[in-house]
């Protein structure tokens, strides 16, 4: 919302305070000013000047010489190649050292052998156009009223010397939205008189073209106003209208169009002139028929539907509700008689009508946010008023009303109460002074409030709304700091789940894994890379774009994506994992809840097989004692190196090398290792039970074996085989695998050490000899043969 | 004789100082002490010297001895030291060579943010609870007491699954699962992912990230919810942070307060962080509405309380300068690595 001072300035004084005072007391009254703009901005050392003399240049023949009288900063000589300009004109003249609009600074040049000690401008160059400075779109030079006093500051001559405030209102207050109801806060805010609106004006008594208005959907539309004017006068509106309307983002048009605009900027309140001439029998407010076609304003054809409301005559729609009206009935040039409307309309009804068509306006945007009672009588009287003042017509004195505006809420309260919620004690004298200064009307007797809350302030509701204007107004800053004074002692902190998310993650961060985050979306794109049916997937209705259409039910795409961005950049090395809800639908389409369930996926590059089992193993460690592997079977992973580890039947974590045909449709060269974990799984388990075991008193034995064994015998069999060949084999391990030479091709050795757990008594070299021997014949049964 | 055994013990001693090696040494020491050694020979032959002369002898030889010993001792010493010396400069490694380490990896950091947040509201007694994402409009909107013509719940701003189902616009969602499921006195933290309808650009991305939270209790004052943000402040920019409390505006709580934080990067001077003003947004706050107390089956006549929102990717890209809310979700181990 902007805010010019200096309109602001009409109904309270606020012109003996600093931009920043101002700006303070608005903030903490809960008006963020997010800019001020400057009108004068880049204005510097532009004087106004007479040009006394003009000769034209010697050398060359586009430029002229003219002489210049700044007044009290001296005379000086301005080339210029402009050709409007003549010899007693009055001109804007930026002289050396000046700055112009866009960061241009003025200096002394020398054209062809003649000093120029500065520049004359156009309205261009000094930021203004047509709308409110006669000339200032001119292709030229900016010729001032010849009445112009002489080395006079361009920023005063032309009145730019105006501050703008960009406020930003909340929600919860439409009546702020105009530069009355702003003068109104801050009037309180200051404690300064509120100056009353002129809404003085004289009226005929006539009749022209009785028109009656019957509202058939009063749901949308509780009031509807319309006022006859007669013998109107279509011109340009006064300069001072103009310029006021250019500040805050208006262009002006013709008088009875700025008057509307002006008091939508000044009381809040959207208003609409129509030729009365165009027409035909008596208004209805109603919803529109479906397919029903306007023209509106701007020329563009608009088919509305049954959701959208429609201003309409015997002939048809003759404007959208609140958004913009037809052209056929618009004010034109020859418009001599109108028809001016003030109404309410329901703001979720002009929104609709706004969002469906893509059309928005001014008005449509204030009907959006709110229009209250008060500004339905205000704006009216206002603008007529305006009419009056600017003799743009003669007003009928009898005005035509449909429906009613009106409501009346008074709340019951008292002192304790607030101060109760509020936790400091505010006096009497400054609640009653605070809510007066704000319109309420407040009846008090002991500590009892009753409150009558003015027609504007439709938001206030109950006593906690009483408390926000109080301590609005009384100062946050007055409140003390207190921890929880009557509170209960309560048990805070996190979840046995999220406390287990959280070790997965450490596990992670342990294994030199960084942790990246990805949107929840996918695409059908990314679906197919993983051999996934999008169809499957809980659909966005309104989706920023197709890649981000689905909410994801599995990481793997999206990590895939992150590590694709990361080789893009060269990034080689890496290792990233994603911990992230994935939504399972129960049904599609939804029509309960999904479920949510956390997941975990990592990344790894420049890796390998078994360093991803090792993390995969660590993970599955940390949430069970007992788990298997198998070899995975998953679409995106490479069948020969790829794995799962089964919990409990459960397949609680793939890993493994991203399946070559994945790498391709993803265009990646560079090979990818992924571990995706089940973790809503994995933290659902039981805790791992921890329980001391006394420790052996004799140490473990170690022996080795080296055999050789086909290819396809698998190491995991092998050492299975021995720690299951004797019960006092507790460990085996892989110590080497050699393919090479001394060994048969489809062979290879295999060497593994195991731990031999002796008990209570230690161990004859015979025993020793025996378990050897047994762990051997377990091996041998595999077909291995032990090397020598 | 005497001469033979001072002869023996000079030239023991000079061949004892003059040994370069431990084995020297020892083959020194062997050649004069040993079994077969110069001076034990004498001993072994004392027989042979007259009875005038064998004491003599005898006294001299193990005189001899000791000195003998005492000196190997001491050189032995000396070249142990002086070998080990030697032995420690061989070894010498260069230790400018690049590490081996393997580096533990990293939070992301919005989740390190998360955790400090999280960290103060739990010291202060406050449950982490967690809500869905994917919401109904029911808890999304309506529970809050949002009214039903609110621009949040258009399509424009809110990512709908259906008419009826929506991905959570706000974490604020989890306050009424809380206050449902949970009597007073309640006091949780909530953080989460969030969802709207926003282009992607340096300063939108559609998911977000909010920490939610909940205090409801007999008694509760808006001079708590000071007190209890303010300490936030405190705990997680610096103990000198200042607090500024001003009006604002949302559906669910009244009165409503939007807190601001002396600049955590000028000190509340002025600078670019804080475009000038001294002051950074941090959150939203304000005593819980009434109608949504007593929407959830809690009395507001007998119950009050506050609650407070606030973006953990605002906070995160204040407290490191990230100009560039991408790419929080892009990944780049460049980027996570930088804050190691």
């Amino acid at each position: 919302m902007k805010i010019p001072v200096s309109w602001l300035n009409d109904y309270v004084k606020v012109d003996d305070l600093t931009i920043d005072e101002l700006k303070d007391k608005l903030l903490n009254i809960g008006f963020e000013v997010e800019d001020v703009i400057y009108l004068g901005e880049g204005i510097e050392n532009v004087v106004t000047a007479k040009i006394t003399k003009i000769t034209k240049h010697p050398n060359a023949d586009k430029l002229q010489i003219c002489d210049m009288d700044c007044g009290e900063k001296g005379n000086f000589v301005i080339i210029t190649a402009a050709t409007n300009v003549f010899e007693g004109a009055i001109v804007p003249a930026a002289l050396v050292g000046a700055k112009l609009v866009g960061g241009i600074n003025i200096g002394q040049v020398t054209f062809k052998g003649v000093v120029s000690d500065g520049m004359l401008c156009s309205g261009k160059e000094l930021g203004i156009d047509g709308s409110f400075v006669d000339g200032g779109d001119v292709d030229g030079i900016l010729i001032l009223d010849k009445d112009m006093p002489v080395g006079v500051d361009i920023v005063k001559a032309l009145e730019l010397d105006e501050y703008i405030l960009d406020v930003s209102v909340t929600a919860n207050r439409p009546d702020c939205q105009s530069v009355y109801g702003m003068a109104r806060e801050t009037a309180a805010a200051l404690g300064r008189p509120l100056l009353p609106l002129v809404l003085d004006y004289e009226t005929e008594n006539f009749e022209y073209k009785n028109t009656g208005i019957k509202i058939s959907a009063s749901e949308d539309c509780p009031i509807y106003m319309g006022s006859t004017i007669k013998n109107v006068k279509i011109e340009p509106s006064p300069k001072w209208m103009r310029k006021r309307l250019t500040m805050v983002g208006v262009r002006p048009i013709s008088n009875l169009v700025d008057i509307t605009n002006y008091v939508l900027m000044e009381v809040g309140q959207p208003l609409h002139a129509f030729d009365l001439d165009k027409l035909n029998g008596d208004i209805e407010v109603r919803r529109a028929n479906k397919g029903e076609v306007l023209t509106a304003l701007n020329g563009e054809n608009y088919t509305l539907d049954e959701n959208t409301l429609l201003i309409a005559d015997q002939s048809g729609g003759l404007a959208i509700a609140g958004v913009m009206g037809g052209k056929d009935s618009g004010v034109s040039q020859e418009t001599k008689n109108i028809f001016l409307e003030t109404a309410r309309f329901a703001k979720g009804r002009v929104r609709y009508a706004s969002r469906m068509l893509g059309l928005r306006s001014e008005s449509s945007a204030r009907y959006e946010k709110g229009v209250d009672f008060n500004c339905v009588y205000t704006g009216r009287e206002r603008a007529l008023s305006l009419i009056y003042e600017l003799g743009a017509g003669t007003v009928a004195q009898n005005f035509i009303k449909a429906g009613s505006g009106h409501f009346e809420k008074t709340i019951v309260t008292n002192l304790d109460k607030i101060n109760a919620l509020l936790g400091i004690c505010v006096e009497k004298r400054a609640v009653l002074d605070i809510l007066t200064r704000l319109g309420f009307d407040v009846n008090c007797s002991g500590k009892m409030l009753e409150i009558k809350v003015p027609l504007f302030r439709e938001d206030v509701d109950n006593y906690t709304d009483i408390c926000e204007e109080i301590i609005r107004f009384y100062g946050y800053d007055k409140l003390e700091e207190t921890f929880l004074k009557n509170a209960a002692v309560t048990e805070g902190g996190y979840t046995p789940r999220q406390k287990k998310i959280e070790v997965a993650k450490q596990i992670m961060l342990a294994n030199g894994f960084y942790e990246s985050m990805s949107f929840s979306f996918i695409g059908k794109k990314e679906c197919s890379l993983v051999g996934a049916d999008a169809e499957q997937l809980i659909k966005i209705k309104n989706p920023l774009s197709e890649d981000y259409a689905y909410m994801r039910n599995t990481l793997v795409p999206s990590v895939l994506v992150t590590a694709k961005t990361n080789l893009i950049r060269s990034n080689k090395e890496f290792r990233l994992f994603e911990v992230s809800t994935l939504f399972k639908a129960k049904a599609l389409p939804l029509t309960e809840l999904p479920e949510e369930r956390v997941a975990l996926c990592a990344v790894v590059s420049a890796g390998d097989f078994y360093s991803v089992k090792g993390v995969a193993e660590e993970i599955a460690q940390q949430f069970s004692k007992n788990f298997e592997l198998k070899r995975a079977n998953l679409p995106y992973l490479h069948p020969g190196i790829s794995a799962t580890i089964v919990i409990d039947g459960v397949d609680a974590i793939n890993f493994g090398k991203i399946h070559p045909t994945v790498m391709e449709k993803l265009g990646v060269k560079q090979e990818l290792f992924i571990i995706e974990v089940d973790l809503e799984y994995l933290v659902g388990l039981e805790d791992v039970k921890k329980k001391y075991q006394p420790l052996n008193k004799l140490p473990d034995i170690q022996r080795d074996l080296a055999v050789t064994v086909k290819e396809e015998i698998e190491v995991g069999a092998l050492m299975d085989a021995i720690v299951t060949a004797d019960e006092k084999i507790v460990k085996a391990n892989l110590f080497d695998i050699y393919r090479g030479e001394q060994i048969e091709k489809g062979y290879k050795s295999v060497a593994l050490s195991f731990d031999i757990r002796p008990g209570e008594k230690s161990l004859t070299d015979n025993e020793i000899n025996g378990i050897m021997d047994k762990a051997l014949g377990a091996l041998e049964n595999l077909g291995a043969v032990l090397r020598k | 004789m005497i001469q033979t055994i001072n002869t023996i013990l000079n030239d023991g001693l000079q061949v004892i100082q003059s040994a370069k090696s431990q084995k020297e040494l020892l083959d020194a020491k062997v050649a004069v002490l040993g079994k077969n050694g110069s001076l034990t020979s004498i001993l072994r032959n004392l027989k042979s010297f007259s009875a005038e002369e064998r004491p003599i002898a005898g006294k001299l030889v193990n005189e001899a001895r000791g000195k003998l010993e005492q000196a190997f001792a001491t050189k032995f010493e000396e070249l142990k030291i002086l070998e080990l010396t030697a032995r420690l400069e061989k070894e010498k490694i260069d230790i400018t060579v690049p590490s081996q380490k393997r580096n533990m990896g990293r939070l992301h950091p919005m989740n390190v943010v998360k955790a400090k947040v999280l960290e103060y509201f739990v010291s202060m007694g406050f449950t982490v609870d967690e809500s869905p994402e994917i919401e109904t409009d029911r808890y999304n909107f309506d529970m809050l007491n949002t009214p039903v013509d609110h621009p949040a719940r258009n399509l424009q701003d809110t990512l709908f699954v259906t008419d009826k189902i929506l991905l959570r616009s706000q974490t604020s969602a989890g306050q009424i699962r809380k206050m449902e499921k949970t009597a007073p006195p309640i006091k949780m933290v909530s953080p989460g992912r969030v969802y709207r309808a926003d282009e992607i650009d340096a300063t939108h991305t559609p998911c977000f990230h909010q920490v939610e939270g909940l205090v409801v209790d007999k008694g509760i004052t808006m001079c708590d919810l000071k007190g209890i943000l303010s300490g936030f402040a405190r705990y997680f920019f610096s103990a000198d942070t200042k607090t500024r409390f001003r009006p604002s505006h949302f559906p669910f709580t009244e009165p409503s307060v939007e807190v601001d934080a002396s600049c955590s990067a000028c000190g509340g001077k002025g600078c670019r962080v804080c475009k000038g003003t001294g002051w950074i947004e941090i959150l939203g706050a304000g005593m819980v509405n009434r109608n949504v107390l007593s929407g959830c089956g809690i009395d507001p006549d007998v119950y009050t309380g506050f609650a407070f929102g606030m973006g953990l990717d605002r906070i995160t890209a204040i407290l490191y300068g990230i100009n560039d809310a991408r790419v929080s979700f892009e990944g780049d181990i460049r980027f996570l690595k930088q804050f190691d």
